[in-house]
Parts: C-alpha cells; sequence; structure tokens
C-alpha cells in the first residue's frame, strides 16, 4: 500500500498535523556535547588501560616465575666407516716427493689445478713412460698430395712451397 | 565508515531531537523521555562504526529504550503505565496554528500506541512508511492500516470536539 491511498480529508489533516512543531526539549545541548566527547575518547581509555594491564601480568609472570633452561640441540659428527674404507686406510701414505708430483696426464683436472695454485708449475711431472704411447708418424709435405680433393689442389701442393 | 563527529551529532540533535523526545513520550514521562533521548545519542556517539541509516537507528534505539524503561518501572513500581499525554504540552503553541495543539495532543493520546509512534514518525520525524516499518518491526501495509485509522480517529475526535453537540 502506498501513502497515495489516503483519502484527500486524511491527507489535509496529515498536512495540518505537519504544521505543529513538537515542544522545545529540556535536553542542555552543551551538556550533551560534553558527554558526548567523554564518551567517544572513553573506549580510547579503556583499550590504553587494559593494554597496560595485560603488560603489567605480563612483567610480573615473567618476574616471579623463573626461567627455564632450554634444551639445547648437539650435534656430533662421527666418520662414517663405509665399505672401501678399509682398503684406503691399508694403503701405505705416499712419500713426501710421490704426494708432491702430480702426474700431469692422469691427473684429474681439479686435483692439478689446485696443485699448481698451491706449490706453482714446477709440481707438474711429464707423464711416466712416454715410450708406452705409440708414435704418430707426421706426414711429409709429398703425402699431402692426392690426400684429398683440396689437398691435392696446385695452390696448396708440397712443391709451391 | 567513521565514528560520529560533534559537527554531525550537533546536526542530527538540532534535526531530530524534538521529534524524538515525542516519540519516547508515546511510553514515557516527559523527564523520562529527554533521558532516554540523551542515552540515545550517547550511544550513537559510542557506536563504531556509524550507523547507515542514522535516523531510522535513532528513532528505533529510542522506541527500544523508552520500552526498556517503562517495563523496568514497571517491574519496580508495579504502578500503571505513565500516561502519555501527562506533563507539559507536547507541542509549541504559535498563534498562526491551523489546529489547537492541545486539541491534538488530547485526540493522539486517546489513539493505541502503536498507531500514536506511527503518527508521529511519519509527521515529525518525516519517515517514510518503509523506514517507518523497519523501525517498529512490523510489515509496510500494517503500519500503513494503522496510519489510516489514526488518521480517521484523529477526525472523528477533531470533529467531535469542534462540534460538541452533533
Amino acid at each position: 500500500m502506498q501513502p497515495d491511498n489516503l483519502t484527500p480529508a486524511d491527507e489535509e489533516l496529515a498536512r495540518v498535523l505537519g504544521g505543529l512543531r513538537p515542544a522545545a526539549t529540556g535536553i542542555d545541548r552543551d551538556t550533551l556535547m560534553f558527554a558526548a566527547g567523554r564518551a567517544s575518547t572513553q573506549r580510547r581509555v579503556r583499550a590504553w588501560q587494559g593494554l597496560s594491564a595485560a603488560a603489567a601480568t605480563l612483567l610480573v609472570v615473567a618476574l616471579v616465575v623463573p626461567p627455564r633452561a632450554m634444551p639445547t640441540r648437539v650435534t656430533v659428527e662421527r666418520p662414517r666407516q663405509t665399505p672401501g674404507s678399509e682398503r684406503i686406510a691399508a694403503r701405505p701414505a705416499p712419500t713426501p716427493a710421490e704426494a708432491d708430483a702430480v702426474p700431469l696426464v692422469d691427473a684429474s683436472y681439479l686435483k692439478l689445478r689446485n696443485a699448481v695454485l698451491a706449490r706453482g708449475v714446477d709440481v707438474l711431472t711429464p707423464p711416466a713412460s712416454p715410450a708406452r704411447r705409440a708414435p704418430v708418424p707426421s706426414p711429409s709435405p709429398r703425402d699431402w698430395r692426392g690426400a684429398g680433393p683440396w689437398i691435392g689442389s696446385r695452390a696448396f701442393s708440397g712443391d709451391n712451397l | 565508515m567513521a565514528r560520529i563527529g560533534p559537527d554531525e551529532l550537533s546536526r542530527w540533535f538540532d534535526a531530530h531531537a524534538g521529534a524524538m523526545v515525542l516519540y519516547a513520550r508515546q511510553w514515557l514521562d516527559p523527564a523520562a523521555a529527554e533521558d532516554a533521548v540523551q542515552e540515545v545519542f550517547l550511544r550513537l556517539v559510542r557506536t563504531p562504526p556509524a550507523p547507515r541509516h542514522v535516523r531510522a537507528w535513532l528513532f528505533r534505539a529510542v522506541r527500544n529504550t523508552a520500552i526498556n524503561r517503562l517495563r523496568s518501572r514497571r517491574r519496580r513500581t508495579h504502578h500503571e503505565r505513565t500516561r502519555a499525554d501527562a506533563g507539559p504540552a507536547w507541542f509549541d503553541a504559535r498563534a498562526d496554528d491551523p489546529v489547537d495543539p492541545a486539541a491534538i495532543q488530547g485526540a493522539l493520546a486517546r489513539l493505541p500506541v502503536e498507531q500514536r509512534e506511527v503518527v508521529v514518525l511519519r509527521t515529525w520525524a518525516g519517515m517514510g512508511f518503509e523506514e517507518i516499518a523497519g523501525t517498529v518491526g512490523r510489515p509496510v501495509s500494517t503500519v500503513f492500516g494503522w496510519y489510516r485509522a489514526a488518521l480517521t480517529s484523529l477526525r472523528a475526535t477533531m470533529r467531535a470536539s469542534c462540534n460538541p453537540t452533533t
């Protein structure tokens, strides 16, 4: 239902009633504004009071209750016994000369690098048995002729050299 | 929405304090009605965040406060309800008033309280029927029915008071 369902007489009466003004209140405006200001800050003050009380309680508890020693974790490292370690232990220690010398061919790169950085290039030794290796024949310039399509060309033949 | 500040509170007070006291007087005597209204304004300041519809909130809070006070007073003293028409006048009398304010007050006081509060909210608080329905917790159709019945009763009462012989 809407207000336009009112009869004209009802509308006229509503208009007449609207012309009346409610009596002035006896509420003191200044008192109300003062009380309102106090009420708005009261909540903040209470929050601070609560916070302070909690902090004081924590402080008292911290002072009264002795602190317990906290359990500490200690890590102990033990050498692990691996299956190949006995053989390593049984091998005789190398002589200082052997220990210092790093074979040029067999050494790994890292080992070689560390040795060179620590003791200089003198530590490098030539390969133990160079004779064991098969000599690689170096081709003579005459052998280049006819070896391939480009090597046999005139510009790069041995005769021109 | 933030809380109500002093300027806003002042504005709401100027706009609605009179109507709020008039509304509270439907249940309470003048002093108790003013106390209730003052309490409601203080509660508005303390309410975080501020209500979205402040006017509806104010009148609903006045209604609840007034009814609670009336109930507690009844429990305490076992007295009859304070007559709504007791005490000082509800309206300021002015020379250019189209009707006698005292006659209107007398006619309003004879209405059932639910009709009376709808008339107060509609006429002096300037509420729409949906807002009134939200305030009193009844359907819009019910509220409008009460309003129409109240106007009919008021017109009959005023006609009778103007023509006592008829």
